[in-house]
């Protein structure tokens, strides 16, 4: 793990994405308690649950946090209810034993699983089992509750609906959620912040639309939808613009927010697919035209995707399901500068980008 | 009933002169092997030959050096080499075994079986051994004869005492049997092993009466403990544990140093153990030689050497020594083969074994 | 599911024969138990009769009882701390600790008997004399001659054997359950007691009813301790039975007896074996399991320590110590300064003389007796995981029962199955004979242990190559073996120990063709050579020793992943796909293995 800062607001949901080995659970688990850092502070509220310089380590059991696993982590040799009520019998943050029914049942309510309350929680279905370890957490009323991966060994179908209900229900009951997950499409329809995170390095934290809009990693860039690479110079500036030299000519592309902008620096020009916009042959634009020939076009049924050739570089492209290119035509297309992203990476794998793994993802 | 018989105090002295005389002799022509053997035997020497001079004897335990020490005697006595294979076992589980092991057609592996009556007679009755009369073959007297198919090869200590001299100053050691009862000092610390033949042997010649008494003292009175085998018996008065061990003998402990020895109980009463040759030995004729040369005087002072047992009357061991003075009592054979059986049940259930 | 049948059999039909052996014992048992005396063969019910008409039966059978439950909670009173050190805490020296358990294995009972009877008799006692309390007048403070010590010391022996068997579980148990616990606010201990402990219990409890029936059955303290006090348990009577001195083995008598400890012992796997299933339902199947870090001692550390070295010194040291100075002294005696003076290495130089035979037939013994378990338990395993008909419900409770049989009556039948079979196979008096009886009897051990290594194998693993073309036979090869290897690896070393160790079975079934080191070590006590046995048996415990320090070197397996199956099915999975070639896309199988895992 590298040096990360992170800042999560009240109520706010905050994802940590990231492929697996990227360091999000060890983040998440470094909140709970469950990992020890070599150096930093972490605080909760206004509560310093660690801090190297001072020696502070308060244990999870002391920390005012819930958290859902992502093998749930239910209790086999207890039925729904004691599952749900054994931190509230037994744990720092117990209740009254006459409050702690109510408390049971109005979760357990909440989350449609009245039913089987009495049932050993070995014989419910994964999703099921979630909503058990769900409630667990929700119970107790945290000032955070943790998330570890929890709909990851649920069904796709499922995976899709209970990740809209837990975000409606803790907004709901206000709570502040961290929430780890490896699925971009999660991430960004649930969270309030994404960080996307690789190599023990947070590369970006921002709203789901500026990570989307603007990355400022071409890492990022990839692990989130889709985006095709030339590879450029820069030139110059114009109007807030950067002006960069490519093989397709010259493109106007947001400036990177970071890295070299001296003119005759090497980067790359980045374009969504979904941000082009095919010319017709009577159309022109001042700027960002690129001309290429389809090499490869697909359908699937709610889009058509294309792979241009511009130069040696492939670009993909998005259209409706409407519009049928054939092989080999030559086409042009044009990228609003709004939407081109400059990234100056020195990591070489972006000149990979620009190649044929274009065509992989679907 | 039986009678009893005896040997009587001059049959002794005769006995060990003789004995005496015969070590002597033998003693100095040790060295060479011009024996007179009787004609049987040097018919059994060719006949040892062709079974390449091996036996497998079966009865007492001896590790590997006993076991050479022994084939390397004998096989200075005949001057062949012969080698011994000496193993031990229950011999109990081992009689019944065998009559298992023949009738299913397999061999039983041993050449000679060396035992005591009891035993012998499971495998008399089991037809498991050859109705040879080793008196007449080897020109043995009487008192060779253990049962009708048995040699006398020696006379066990299953009834003979033994007291720690650390615990017990020699005058105060048991002179009889009552004794061991009759002092509180000794309760607790007397130990028997687990079997009860050691007072069948016994009642022999204190009669069934006294014996049940002496029985009933020991375990209520004196509160003895009963040990898994003769050898923890041995041990454990050699270290001091028990002050008493009955039915063990003292030689072996002796020899180590351990403050052992015999008590000199009057009577001394014997339990002759024998040979008897299996009908399916590999080596019948080889077995035979280690029988008549364990009856010799070279044979028993190596046996006595090496294992520390011999016949009450030969020169110069334990036993004869022990005789000495006392009246010595040797239990016959058919004693136990026709009374055990009836005293075994009452002894056991005195003593608490099933 | 349809199996191709290619090779298969092979495994089934040695499966069979494991079974073979455990009916050989039982049905022995059974036909003993119907004979008259030592004659196998006649139909009786006076043994029977005998029997239940012994006023003394319930007190027997009540001793018998206590004597199996005292051991047992002696055991579980040392295992499960043990355990749990080993598995989840930051134990100093913890494998010196698994060596000093594996060691003590190598230590036949009777010298573990032997040395304490020595310390704590009440007359002779080096204990009680040294506190001034031996002598003809006065009262010893230990009295070694009572059920409790019995109880006591086995209790100590079986440990061992209780900790391999219950390690697996506390190491694999999921770290993520008590880790959402504290969490959720629930302290340490609390979470120890109510979600640990009641995780753990059932296969604690499986393994003390297991080692219940291992308890009633064994005579090594029976016979020092309970013999010389006539402490009557149910093992007596079957020594005394079958060891008669002057009149026939009265076996049918050994047998009704043997058939009752048989009785009691089934009970106690019948909850076994439910308890065991209930195990495997907590038992995380899909892979995903955390292991947690070791718990930090802290303060602690010196204390667990300690705790650890009372059973060292008490199952270990004294027994070795004893051994040593046995070895030194020309006769049986506590420490003095006679002794001292008489003092000399002898024994050692003449142990080796003895060692040559017992020591090559030990060895070859050991050898049979480890591959014949191993092939047996895999099968076995293999059959009862892998087949979801009721046959391997079966084959797993016959074979649980292969220990239940008390050994005295095993060799005896074993002994009866080598007579009468001897016109077509040879064995009877031979070293193998004994091997096969040993095989059968440490059965149950070896499979309990692989089959928990088994049941963690997701069935999805051997769909996936069946579906890939991959015969059962060539996954039985390639991904069963590799995965149980680590459980197979630690039956082996166990069976090893005990086979080299055993004393009963091979006393009975002993012809004197075939002497074993055990065997040499009770003949070298029986003649009076004290001092070479002891030499003998210490470097029986060397050798010992040495053999497992070098196996576990040689196999690279550390205590962490022998019983860690996980990492090791990492690598095994990854060598059959590397195999196969990969085809993620195209392939269902390997998308389901995929989400197994």
């Amino acid at each position: 793990m590298h040096a990360i800062d992170l800042d999560i607001g009240q109520r706010e949901f905050f994802v940590l994405l990231g492929p697996s080995g990227s360091g999000k659970t060890t983040i998440l688990r470094s909140i709970a308690g469950l990992e020890h850092p070599d150096a930093g502070v972490i605080r909760i509220g206004n509560d310093t649950v660690f801090s190297a310089a001072e020696r502070v380590f308060v244990p999870p059991e002391r920390r005012s946090i819930a958290m859902v696993f992502q093998s749930y982590a239910v209790w086999p040799h207890m039925n729904v209810y004691e599952n749900v009520a054994f931190p509230l019998r037994e744990g720092a943050r117990r209740l009254p034993a006459d409050e702690v029914g109510t408390r049971v049942n109005e979760v357990l309510d909440l989350l449609a699983l009245t039913d089987v309350a009495a049932r050993p929680v070995t014989t419910l279905s994964g999703g099921q089992q979630q909503r058990v370890a769900l409630a667990r957490a929700l119970a107790l009323r945290p000032k955070l509750i943790l998330m570890d991966e929890p709909l990851s060994n649920l069904d796709f179908k499922l995976q899709i609906r209970l990740r809209t209900e837990i975000k409606d229900l803790l907004r709901h009951l206000n709570l502040t959620a961290v929430y780890v997950t490896h699925n971009q499409d999660e991430a960004m329809e649930i969270g309030d912040r994404v960080a996307v995170m690789n190599r023990g390095k947070i590369i970006q934290a921002g709203s789901p639309r500026e990570i989307y809009r603007y990355p400022t990693d071409e890492f990022v860039a990839r692990f989130i939808g889709e985006m095709g690479f030339l590879p450029a110079t820069v030139a110059g500036r114009s109007n807030g613009f950067l002006v960069l030299d490519t093989a397709a000519g010259h493109m106007r592309a947001r400036p990177a927010h970071n890295g070299d902008m001296t003119p005759g620096s090497a980067c790359f020009f980045g374009v969504r697919p979904e941000d082009f916009r095919l010319l017709t042959a009577d159309e022109d634009a001042e700027t960002n035209v690129i001309e290429g020939n389809i090499i490869q076009s697909r359908f699937v049924g709610e889009a058509m995707i294309y792979s241009v050739a511009v130069g040696s570089a492939v670009l993909g492209v998005r259209t409706h399901h409407s519009v049928e290119l054939a092989v080999g035509e030559r086409v042009r297309l044009l990228a609003s500068p709004e939407y081109c992203v400059t990234v100056s990476s020195t990591d070489s794998s972006a000149a990979s980008f620009a190649g044929a793994d274009a065509v992989a993802r679907v | 009933m039986h009678e009893r018989n005896p040997l009587s105090k001059a049959g002794i002295v005769a006995a060990l002169s003789m004995a005496a005389l015969l070590g002597l002799s033998g003693a100095t022509s040790a060295q060479t092997a011009t024996k007179k053997l009787p004609p049987a035997v040097s018919t059994l020497l060719s006949e040892a030959k062709a079974e390449g001079y091996t036996a497998n004897i079966y009865g007492q335990s001896a590790n590997p050096s006993q076991a050479a020490e022994f084939s390397k005697r004998i096989s200075e006595f005949y001057g062949v080499p012969i080698t011994l294979t000496m193993f031990g076992g229950l011999h109990a589980q081992k009689a019944s075994e065998l009559s298992q092991v023949t009738k299913a057609g397999a061999k039983s592996g041993i050449d000679i079986f060396w035992t005591s009556s009891s035993i012998a007679g499971v495998l008399e009755r089991g037809s498991l051994v050859v109705p040879l009369d080793w008196a007449k073959a080897f020109d043995f007297d009487d008192s060779a004869r253990l049962g009708k198919t048995g040699l006398h090869s020696h006379d066990g200590t299953q009834a003979t005492v033994i007291y720690n001299t650390d615990l017990i100053k020699a005058e105060e050691a048991p002179k009889t049997y009552a004794e061991i009862v009759s002092n509180p000092k000794w309760k607790g610390r007397i130990a028997v092993p687990r079997a009860p033949n050691v007072f069948i042997y016994i009642s022999y010649a204190l009669g069934d009466e006294a014996t049940r008494t002496l029985l009933k003292d020991l375990m209520a009175k004196q509160e003895a403990k009963i040990l898994p085998t003769y050898p923890d018996v041995r041990n454990r008065v050699g270290s001091g544990e028990f002050a008493i061990g009955i039915g063990v003998d003292a030689t072996e402990l002796k020899r180590r140093g351990a403050p052992v020895e015999f008590a000199p109980i009057d009577p001394v009463v014997l339990a002759p153990w024998g040979f008897w040759l299996m009908k399916d030995a590999k080596s019948p004729a080889t077995g035979q030689l280690f029988a008549y040369w364990i009856r010799t005087p070279e044979g028993q002072k190596a046996l006595f050497d090496i294992l520390g047992l011999s016949l009450a009357s030969s020169a110069d061991t334990d036993l004869a020594k022990l005789a000495v003075g006392k009246k010595a009592i040797s239990v016959p054979h058919d004693f136990m083969i026709d009374i055990l059986p009836e005293r075994l049940p009452v002894y056991s259930g005195l003593m608490g074994i099933r | 599911m349809h199996l191709r049948l290619s090779g298969i059999w092979v495994i089934y039909v040695v499966a069979a024969t494991a079974l073979v052996g455990v009916i050989v014992s039982i049905a022995g048992n059974i036909l003993a138990s119907v004979s008259l005396g030592a004659d196998f063969g006649t139909f009786t019910v006076l043994n029977y009769a005998k029997l239940v008409a012994d006023k003394e039966l319930l007190a027997v059978l009540g001793r018998t009882f206590i004597q199996g439950a005292g051991s047992v909670v002696v055991m579980l009173a040392f295992s499960v701390p043990i355990a749990w050190l080993i598995a989840r805490t930051d134990l100093p020296w913890k494998s010196v600790v698994l060596a000093l358990l594996t060691a003590k294995l190598a230590i036949p009972g009777f010298i573990t008997a032997m040395a304490y009877v020595w310390l704590f008799n009440p007359t002779s006692g080096i204990v009680n004399r040294l506190l001034g309390a031996t002598g003809f007048d006065a009262t010893p403070i230990f009295n070694i001659y009572g059920l409790h010590w019995i109880c006591m010391l086995q209790g100590l022996v079986l440990v061992p054997a209780c900790v391999f068997m219950i390690l697996p579980a506390f190491s694999n148990m999921d770290a993520t359950l008590e880790e959402a616990a504290w969490v959720s606010g629930v302290s340490r201990t609390r979470t120890a007691r109510r979600i640990i402990l009641p995780l753990l219990a059932p296969a604690v409890i499986a393994a003390m009813l297991f080692f219940f029936g291992v308890a009633i059955e064994s005579f090594d303290f029976v016979g020092l301790i309970g013999m010389p006090a006539r402490i009557e348990v149910l093992s007596l009577w079957i020594y005394d039975a079958t060891h008669s001195v002057t009149s026939e083995p009265n076996y049918g008598f050994a047998g009704a007896v043997g058939m009752v400890m048989f009785g009691m012992s089934c009970i106690a796997i019948m909850f076994y074996v439910r308890f065991l299933r209930e195990a495997q339902r907590y038992a995380v199947l899909r892979g995903k399991a955390r292991h947690s870090e070791p718990m930090r001692l802290g303060r602690w550390r010196w204390v667990a320590v300690a705790f650890v070295g009372i059973w060292v010194l008490l199952a270990f040291a004294l027994p070795i110590v004893t051994l040593i100075w046995v070895s030194l002294v020309p006769f049986l005696q506590p420490p003095s300064a006679r002794a001292f003076n008489n003092i000399s290495i002898d024994s050692y130089g003449l142990a080796l003389g003895y060692l040559g035979a017992p020591l090559a037939n030990t060895l070859i013994a050991m050898s049979g007796a480890v591959v014949l378990a191993l092939a047996w338990s895999a099968t076995v395993s293999w059959v009862v995981t892998r087949s979801r008909s009721r046959f391997g419900r079966w084959v797993d409770v016959i074979v649980f029962l292969s220990p239940t049989v008390p050994s005295m009556v095993a060799a005896v039948a074993f002994q009866m199955l080598g007579i009468s079979v001897q016109q077509w196979l040879p064995i009877y008096g031979s070293v193998w004979l004994i091997v096969i009886a040993m095989s059968a009897r440490t059965l149950a051990f070896c499979t309990r242990t692989v089959n928990g290594a088994a049941l963690q194998i997701h069935h999805e693993l051997d769909e996936a190559a069946y579906a890939s073309g991959v015969s059962p036979f060539v996954a039985f090869r390639r991904i069963f073996l590799p995965i149980v290897a680590p459980a197979l690896f630690y039956a082996a070393m166990m069976v090893g120990m005990l086979t080299a160790r055993e004393l009963t079975l091979p006393l009975m079934m002993n012809t004197g063709h075939s002497p074993l080191i055990s065997t040499l070590i009770f003949d070298l006590q029986t003649n009076g050579s004290f001092g070479i046995a002891a030499a003998v048996s210490l470097y029986m415990i060397f050798v010992l020793l040495a053999l497992v320090l070098v196996a576990r070197r040689l196999s690279g397996v550390g205590e962490r992943s022998a019983v860690n199956v996980r990492s090791v099915r990492g690598t095994a999975f990854s060598k059959w796909r590397r195999q196969l070639g990969r085809d993620h896309a195209s392939s269902q199988s390997t998308q389901a293995v995929k989400e197994a895992l």
